[in-house]
């Protein structure tokens, strides 16, 4: 039966005469296929006929039109047809409508915004849009709607503004529609715009004034201030819908315009964010709707659901609230896993505003978490993510880590990850637990951690928790290091993670003395060789090794050179990193050197300690007086010898004079007043810009500092006036020459200081009031075996409403506190004024790019990097995990540095902002410390990869 | 064409990076051949090239511009919006495929691929969102097909189920009583049907009428 009816409706279709025998029979032909490759097959040999035929260059233009709709599907298909398109072109260009028509579908269908052939098409468009007939400029409309371009914008602007005002309201709705698509490709091509949508919004017709609330939404989410009046007449226009006033067409299963409604609702919702005057107004209609609408329907429960995002968003009041609160427990309670899922995100929305909301709903909640269902489960883990306290954060991050264990998408289980992470540091209980969650989370997800994660852990470790008790942190570390020891054994590990089992065992493997060095040599030895691919794993080992030994020789031991250590090292010594040879170089010659001397240059447990440096370098005064004695010339500052040549070259060229290096010159982003002192200038520019300053790429900058203040004319003094500060822009150089890298000096941090006292803060900040209670509560879920469910529900929602009074005073605080914990916290502004004195130049090119801007150090090698891979930054904008060249630089100074490692989503721009600015300071002296503490602790691993331009440059 | 200070670039040929959104921006020290067959030439166009006349003492220099030959993704930086709509039936065959987002040929197999792999075994008592990369697809399945649209993480899931719905009882309207072989054979008039109804990703009339009308006028002429 079913087949004569497709038997009846293909005859009806042959004889449409819209489509020829041959098209029908393609389209059989490719229903009666059995496999992806014969479909294929047909479908390449259709693509040879219509190239045959099109080749011709006299075709009737009917059989064009057919010619070119087989094309269109060939490419809807998945294969390439574009050897046609200049064909669908030509036919947009035709005077039938019909023809014209297809031409336009097809153009739109193969060609995007870039194609090289829309310069073709914009003067059809053009033409087009001022036709008479209407039906033409909706073709044209629609065509704009997804050809039109950034460039060609202007082109066809003014026209689609006149047809704001034509008479047939389709083309109105199709013009505000392109207007909105212009936006969105240009936001300023519109701007001047937005009293024309206004008017739109009172027309007559109700499906143009639906349209413009598209555009509407938009430039509301950019500013909601600047259209605060509209509160008013939207929310009249609102009540106007939700009573029925408009044509019945527009209702859909009895609910009066629900588009209309939604749309309204999400606008209504950014309006009256954070505004009590605004949210005022919107009360009434919210009520009512609530009472309205009918929760039997899908369509009904998508406006509650928009109901319950506004009220969460709006200036609360308790009567909505309740109604809001009302709605979302019918959800939860909805037997539809459809509903369940919009009941557990409103629920997430509501508990922002009052977290006790969620306890009435703790079984709902429960059932989801458990559904086999992943997307309900996933949704509930967000919402358990956002309830997280100090009391239940164990319960959380278990479930967490065991649901991550399971999935495959990496990019969930990196976020997960991240989320567990985050969690940990914020509320994490005790040290132990939060070092057993750590390595959990390494173990399963090591590669999708950011590596930050790896230096914050090492660093918890080194420092303890800030707390006097150096016996607690003694425990702590022997703990670690058992928990190390016996994961080693285990057969697959994250490179990540080995390093810092590698660096901890380096450090603190033989310090309880539980452990020979030989033994913990022995294991780090085998680490080397069953990573003998990873460089970075490989290079904290022989660092570790060699810490191990030093601290032996120091201690007055003697250590015997095990036989695989030697050739381990035998084996480094002719490695092909130099990195790695290096160390082995430097492990040699410390074994040579006197146990007084080991002592010195590798002290025990002391990768916090800040190391002074005496930047005048007063050492060596001996030997210059010696050599000058001896007739030398004395050292001219490198200022004071282009003073000279200043003096014979003409005013209008010393600008390019003054820089006598063979490298890149930076004129053209100069500073308007390079001879101010650098914090004169900074501050405002980094106030009023902080987006735009972060967006650089330190690269540059670092350059520009360094030579800014070589030349800096004050400095021309003799060498034995030369102040501490030039001396570490000597030193500075020098290095810099030396790894040819000039992002060298980037990364200086904040103080040292203030960074370790947040980090000590962080995750411990637990008041004890806090931790006693959760100690309660999990006593109380140990006994309890028999309502496994309500075991859990205690621990995610807290036990009772008493219990949690008591406890308010003290969790508040600390949820509230969660930003400046887990970020660091903000500078306070007169810090800023220490902040170097570039100005970003090339803001020109691009204004703030956020999501570009979490790389606080970036060198040119690793960013060209990133280019060769495909799409490496794409993803980071919407990913709340750390940028991608973070990911790929081991960065040797996060271990030292306060940086957010994970940072709150919420808060994200701000921690990333401050944490960029900070970065920038001209505080190279602290740089320069903090690097040599670094490398003597042996946390330097460098991957620059040596063949990085081989195929680049043949 | 190699350049004769080939071997001295390839050194330290780049001196500065920057990054931006589309647009890559190289300095190098001189002029480096540039070889098209590069992955980076694969993945971006050399815009404009200049060079910077050598003064005394200094090399000379070398700007590239390079503009990302990645046209875009489902991540693209646009506001809240329909990003695809895709009409697949269980056996993954594409009817009609619709992006409000340009991307490439590839992107696009890849896509089909995994909203396909993501809707056909799920259990119809499940949720009708799924997770796809960064979005999320709503899907509905009617007979043996599936209709599935891609929006933004943070959109009304529940309305855009239902403006599935509302676009098939389009389709029923306007085909009476449709079934997979009208949308096969008349694949451009649900084209055109589509355009009525969502346009630059966005709803853009939700009267049936409405667009009823409309397609009687186009069907007229």
């Amino acid at each position: 039966m079913e087949q004569l009816k497709s038997i009846g409706r293909e005859l009806a279709m042959g004889s449409q005469g819209g489509s020829s025998k041959e098209f029908l029979d393609l389209v059989k032909s490719i229903g009666e296929a059995r496999s992806k490759s014969e479909e294929d097959r047909i479908i390449l040999r259709e693509l040879e006929t219509l190239r045959r035929r099109l080749s011709d260059p006299d075709i009737p233009r009917r059989k064009m039109k057919e010619y070119l709709l087989r094309l269109a599907y060939a490419e809807m298909l998945g294969h390439d047809a574009s050897f046609g398109y200049i064909h669908a072109v030509k036919m947009a260009h035709d005077d039938n409508i019909m023809l014209k028509r297809t031409g336009y579908l097809t153009v739109a269908l193969f060609l995007d915004d870039g194609h090289d052939l829309i310069i073709l098409i914009v003067n059809t468009i053009q033409k087009d849009l001022r036709s008479d007939n209407y039906l033409v400029v909706c073709a044209a409309l629609v065509a704009v709607c997804k050809l039109i371009n950034e460039e060609t914008i202007p082109a066809v602007l003014p026209q689609v503004v006149e047809l704001l005002n034509h008479p047939k309201e389709a083309v109105r709705k199709k013009a505000v529609m392109a207007l909105h698509r212009f936006h969105q490709k240009s936001p300023s091509s519109v701007s001047h715009l937005v009293s024309n949508f206004r008017k739109r919004l009172c027309d007559n017709d109700p499906g143009v004034m639906g349209a413009t609330l598209c555009p509407l939404f938009d430039l509301i989410s950019e500013d909601a201030s600047s259209y605060k009046d509209l509160v008013v007449s939207l929310v009249s226009i609102l009540k106007q819908v939700a009573e029925k006033r408009l044509p019945t067409t527009y209702d859909y299963h009895h609910m009066p315009a629900p588009f209309i409604q939604i749309k309204l609702l999400k606008i209504l919702a950014l309006l009256g964010s954070g505004d009590k005057q605004a949210s005022n107004h919107m009360y009434a209609v919210l009520t009512e709707i609530f009472r309205k609408c009918e929760s039997s329907s899908n369509i009904g429960n998508a406006i509650l659901y928009e109901c319950v995002c506004c009220v969460s968003s709006i200036y609360p009041n308790s009567k909505v609230l309740d109604a809001a609160i009302e709605a979302t427990s019918k959800f939860l309670k909805s037997e539809s896993h459809n509903l369940k899922y919009m009941g557990i995100d409103a629920l997430g929305r509501l508990i922002r505003i009052n977290p006790d909301i969620a306890e009435e709903h703790q079984l709902a909640v429960i059932d989801c978490l458990e559904d086999p269902d992943d997307t309900l489960k996933r949704k509930t883990f967000e919402l358990l993510y956002k309830m997280t306290k100090s009391t239940n954060v164990e319960v959380i991050v278990d479930r967490m880590i065991d649901y991550m264990i399971n999935i495959t998408d990496n990019h969930y289980k990196t976020e997960i990850a991240s989320r567990c992470v985050e969690l940990a540091e914020q509320f994490a209980p005790s040290n132990q637990w939060f070092i057993q969650i750590m390595n959990k989370v390494f173990e399963h997800a090591g590669d999708l951690v950011n590596p930050r994660v790896a230096h914050n852990l090492m660093r918890l470790i080194a420092e303890g928790f800030g707390e006097d008790d150096e016996g607690a942190d003694t425990q702590l570390r022997s703990s670690a290091v058992a928990s190390y020891l016996r994961i080693l054994g285990e057969p697959k590990l994250p490179s990540l993670f080995l390093q810092v089992i590698c660096w901890v065992l380096g450090e603190y493997g033989t310090a309880d003395g539980r452990h020979s060095a030989s033994y913990i040599i022995g294991k780090l030895c085998d680490v080397a060789e069953a990573h003998s691919s990873d460089d970075t794993v490989k290079a904290y080992a022989v660092s570790a090794i060699m810490k191990i030994f030093t601290f032996e020789l120091a201690a007055g031991r003697k250590v015997e050179m095990l036989h695989e250590c030697q050739t381990l090292i035998d084996e480094v010594l002719a490695s092909h990193s130099t990195d790695l040879q290096q160390r082995a170089y430097e492990f040699q010659a410390l074994l040579a050197l006197s146990s007084q001397a080991i002592e010195n240059v590798m002290p025990l447990d002391a990768s916090c300690e800040d190391i002074e440096i005496d930047t005048s370098l007063p050492f060596l005064s001996n030997y210059i007086n010696q050599a000058i004695e001896n007739g030398a010339r004395p050292y001219i500052s490198e200022s004071e010898r282009l003073g000279t040549v200043n003096t014979i070259t003409p005013a209008s060229a010393s600008h390019y004079q003054q820089d006598p290096a063979h490298s890149l010159r930076f004129e053209a982003y100069e500073l308007p007043k390079p001879r101010a002192p650098p914090p004169s200038i900074q501050p405002s520019s980094t106030s009023s810009l902080p987006t735009s300053s972060s967006d650089l790429v330190p690269v540059s900058e670092a350059t520009y500092t360094t030579r800014e203040e070589q030349h800096n004319p004050k400095v021309q003094t003799l060498a034995d006036q030369i102040s501490a500060e030039i001396g570490v822009h000597l030193k500075l150089e020098g290095v810099q020459k030396k790894w040819g890298l000039q992002t060298y000096s980037s990364p200086s941090a904040p103080s040292t200081s203030s960074s370790s006292t947040q980090k000590a803060t962080n995750g411990m900040v637990t008041s004890d009031t806090i931790r006693q209670s959760s100690l309660d509560s999990r006593k109380q879920q140990v006994p309890e075996v028999s309502a496994e469910k309500q075991r859990l529900a205690a621990s995610l929602f807290g036990k009772k409403a008493a219990e949690r009074k008591v406890q308010g005073g003290t969790r508040r605080p600390a949820k509230e506190s969660q930003p400046a914990v887990a970020t660091s916290a903000p500078e306070p502004p007169k810090e800023e004024k220490v902040i170097v004195p570039a100005a970003p130049p090339p803001d020109l090119l691009d204004l703030g790019e956020p999501s570009e801007t979490a790389t606080p150090t970036i060198d040119p090698f690793k960013q060209l990097e990133g280019l060769l891979e495909p799409a490496a930054g794409s993803d980071v904008a919407s990913a709340p995990s750390p940028s991608v060249s973070a990911v790929k630089t081991p960065d040797l100074m996060s271990m030292f540095t306060e940086t957010p490692s994970i940072v709150d989503s919420k808060s994200s721009d701000k921690g990333v902002i401050s944490s960029t600015i900070a970065k920038k300071g001209p505080n190279v002296k602290e740089a320069l410390q903090k690097d040599a503490t670094a490398r003597q602790v042996g946390v330097t691993p460098s991957g620059n990869n040596p063949n990085l331009f081989k195929d680049l440059f043949g | 064409m190699p350049h004769p200070n080939q071997k001295r670039d390839v050194q330290i040929p780049i001196s500065v990076v920057l990054r931006f959104r589309r647009l890559i921006f190289l300095i190098a020290n001189s002029i480096f051949p540039f070889q098209p067959s590069s992955s980076l030439a694969n993945q971006f166009f050399p815009t404009i090239i200049f060079t910077i006349p050598p003064k005394s003492g200094s090399a000379k220099v070398t700007c590239l511009f390079f503009l990302e030959r990645e046209r875009g993704s489902i991540n693209s930086k646009l506001s809240t919006m329909i990003r695809f709509i895709l009409l697949q039936n269980r056996q993954g065959k594409t009817r009609l495929a619709k992006y409000y987002v340009p991307l490439e040929d590839s992107e696009k197999h890849k896509v089909e691929y995994e909203v396909h792999r993501l809707v056909v075994n799920r259990d119809p008592k499940f949720t009708n969102f799924v997770e796809f990369r960064t979005h999320k697809v709503i899907y509905r399945r009617y007979a043996g097909l599936f209709f599935s649209m891609c929006v933004d993480i943070t959109d009304n899931e529940l309305a855009y189920l239902e403006c599935i719905h509302l676009f098939v009882e389009i389709l029923d309207h306007f085909f009476s009583n449709v079934c997979e072989l009208d949308l096969v054979f008349n694949f451009h008039k649900v084209y055109l049907i589509l355009d009525e109804f969502i346009l630059a990703g966005e709803l853009q009339e939700t009267s049936k009428r409405a667009i009823i009308e409309r397609m009687g006028e186009l069907e007229n002429i």
